[in-house]
């Protein structure tokens, strides 16, 4: 039995300026360990796959901690001053099935 | 508030790319009208009127209601939440977060008002503040669970970047310890029946009575 399910992300950060890759990444585990703390965090097993500059994500994070990153998601509106929305376009359980279902649409529009 | 136009129009194509089909817009005076604006395509606009204690009277609600799809109350606290519950509005919010109790909730409860819950004061609280909305929060919503109240969850956006996909709206109820997937009626099915209910009491449809459809025959 596998102990570790993992969950893929994919997201769409919107900004009103530019999208500061480094700062996305800042703050959010800025804020995931200001709700949930350093165990919280460690739990969660939080990595970025692909952060790229048109603003297209792919996180992974343990399964069970999966509602706590969409939260702290959905609190993210601001990075360095610059006014922010994360959208979650959709999660999977494999990255082969994100890339196709959620992203192949979006890479088609920008 | 101030309404500005472009900004609205943003905002408005903002909710339309993020997947809403219906967005309420907000006026909180009560000599306003609801403006002119013409949504994006597939997006039907609503108008909602946010109204205080002191404007509740019966009519001035019943005049209000054939400008507004859905009167709203605010309350700042609990001696404000009782007084409001014998008003004729359809939904009450708290302006200023507080901890309702059972008694407060066993008679919204038999009001059939909805009441909305909104996460802005999360986004913005820090600190010690952020606890207190936390724990608030948790105990409110455990109440409204408990006695089945109908619950409609916003986003209180004021610029395109605050409005929340409709998925991602009842994520922050992970910090009341509930299951979120319970909650997605409240920014699906509780908001349209509230639209319906809304509009029956605009036509002067008696309680309990509901229109299910429409047939027009002509006479021959």
């Amino acid at each position: 039995m596998k102990m570790f399910k993992t969950r893929y992300l994919a997201l769409k950060v919107e900004c009103d300026g530019k999208f500061n890759r480094d700062s996305f990444q800042r703050n959010l585990i800025e804020t995931y360990l200001r709700l949930y703390g350093e165990y919280g965090l460690s739990k969660a097993n939080l990595k970025f796959l692909k952060l790229g500059d048109d603003g297209l994500a792919i996180l992974s994070v343990n399964h069970s901690s999966l509602p706590h990153l969409r939260t702290i998601l959905a609190l993210i509106r601001e990075l360095d001053g610059v006014r922010t929305l994360v959208h979650v376009l959709g999660v999977s359980g494999t990255i082969k099935r994100l890339k196709a279902k959620f992203l192949s649409a979006e890479v088609g529009k920008s | 508030m101030v309404f500005n136009k472009p900004e609205v129009d943003k905002m408005l194509s903002m909710a339309r790319k993020l997947g809403f089909s219906v967005v309420g817009l907000t006026l909180e005076d009560v000599d306003m009208k609801p403006l002119d604006i013409k949504p994006p395509e597939n997006l039907k606009v609503v108008w909602r009127l946010d109204l205080t204690r002191d404007k509740t009277q019966p009519k001035t609600i019943d005049k209000l209601r054939k400008l507004f799809s859905i009167i709203a109350v605010s309350c700042s606290s609990r001696d404000e939440f009782r007084a409001v519950l014998k008003t004729r509005v359809d939904l009450i919010f708290q302006k200023k977060l507080f901890a309702l109790n059972l008694s407060d909730v066993r008679v919204l409860a038999s009001s059939g008002k909805f009441f909305e819950l909104n996460f802005k004061p999360l986004i913005y609280a820090r600190g010690f503040e952020m606890v207190n909305v936390i724990k608030v929060l948790r105990r409110n919503v455990e109440l409204l669970r408990k006695m089945k109240i109908p619950i409609i969850i916003s986003s209180w956006a004021s610029n395109p970047y605050e409005v929340t996909p409709p998925l991602e709206l009842p994520q922050f109820l992970t910090l009341a310890d509930v299951n979120v997937q319970e909650f997605y009626r409240c920014v699906s099915e509780e908001p349209a029946r509230l639209l319906e209910l809304s509009t029956s009491k605009r036509m002067g449809l008696p309680n309990g009575v509901r229109i299910l459809g429409r047939e027009y025959y002509e006479d021959v």
